[in-house]
């Protein structure tokens, strides 16, 4: 099932400022997580039925396929820190424990301090389960002016 | 008791108070964001340990204000009553030519709840990667 992001000026529904703020936090873990090199922890992250998708790698789907993803790169992701800006956060109608997540997204590279490695934008399907908010699908868009030559690795 | 919505907006806006205090070379306002007998411990700077010899440490980078800015990211603040953590990263920014990425690192802040609010008992700065300016 793949939840529409409501468009502009259409009906939204509002969350509460806990569920804001549990989300925002949902965001900075899984950075934190994969920053360093975190694989299993990032994983822990999404619902059981969580995926990644993105341009160069596809759909990874479930916690093992995802922790294997994350972990096949150790030394570049811990040399890595994922910046998030600009989030909105929205609710879905008719479902109180699904929310969409859409946000900037700036990964510095530890080794080249000069530009960011990666400019884009995360589109993500939030899932509430047993009270915790968790990934249900993060799709990594990279800018296209920043995506030549560059792998678009969330 | 864990942190109120209260709690967590200010001390996010403790660490926003820091970074235009430090880009704006606000020495009163960056050592006002340290409790009195608070810590600051960078890779950088090393340890200084009391507001005022944080306020004396802050008057001798002053003069590189306007040159730079700091940019937080991706907090993940836990904690209850009056005591609180958070980790999160740091983006340093040089903002005049050659317009350079100067430093990345994460900050591991200890906050604690004062009579004036909530305020830096321990300020950690641990550098990924920086360049020589």
């Amino acid at each position: 099932m793949c939840y529409r992001r409501p468009a502009a000026g259409g009906p939204r529904v509002s969350l509460s400022v806990d569920d804001r703020l549990e989300i925002l936090d949902l965001a900075a873990r899984y950075n934190h997580a994969v920053d360093s090199g975190d694989h299993e922890g990032a994983a822990a992250l999404f619902t059981e039925d969580g995926a990644i998708e993105a341009t160069a790698t596809g759909t990874i789907a479930g916690p093992a396929a995802i922790a294997d993803y994350i972990g096949s790169r150790p030394d570049g992701w811990q040399r890595r820190r994922h910046f998030n800006n600009n989030a909105i956060i929205e609710g879905v109608p008719g479902d109180e424990d699904a929310a969409t997540l859409a946000m900037y997204i700036m990964v510095l590279s530890r080794r080249e301090t000069v530009l960011p490695r990666l400019l884009g934008r995360y589109e993500d399907e939030l899932r509430r389960v047993d009270g915790e908010w968790r990934f249900r699908r993060r799709r990594i868009i990279a800018d296209a002016d920043a995506a030549s030559g560059r792998r678009a690795e969330g | 008791m864990p942190l109120s919505v209260e709690d967590r907006m200010a001390i996010l806006a403790l660490v926003t108070r820091y970074n235009h205090a430090v880009d704006e070379g606000d020495v009163d306002t960056r050592s006002e964001t340290f409790t009195e007998d608070g810590v600051w411990d960078s890779d950088t700077a090393g340890v200084v340990t009391s507001r005022e010899a944080i306020r004396a440490h802050a008057a001798t980078r002053a003069p590189q204000a306007h040159t730079k800015k700091h940019w937080t990211n991706s907090p993940v603040i836990e904690g209850d009553g009056d005591h609180a953590t958070i980790t999160q990263y740091l983006w340093l920014v040089e903002i005049v030519e050659p317009r350079r990425t100067l430093m990345i690192g994460t900050y591991h802040d200890t906050v604690r709840r004062e009579p004036e609010g909530w305020l830096f008992a321990k300020r950690e700065l641990r550098v990924h990667s920086r360049i020589d300016y």
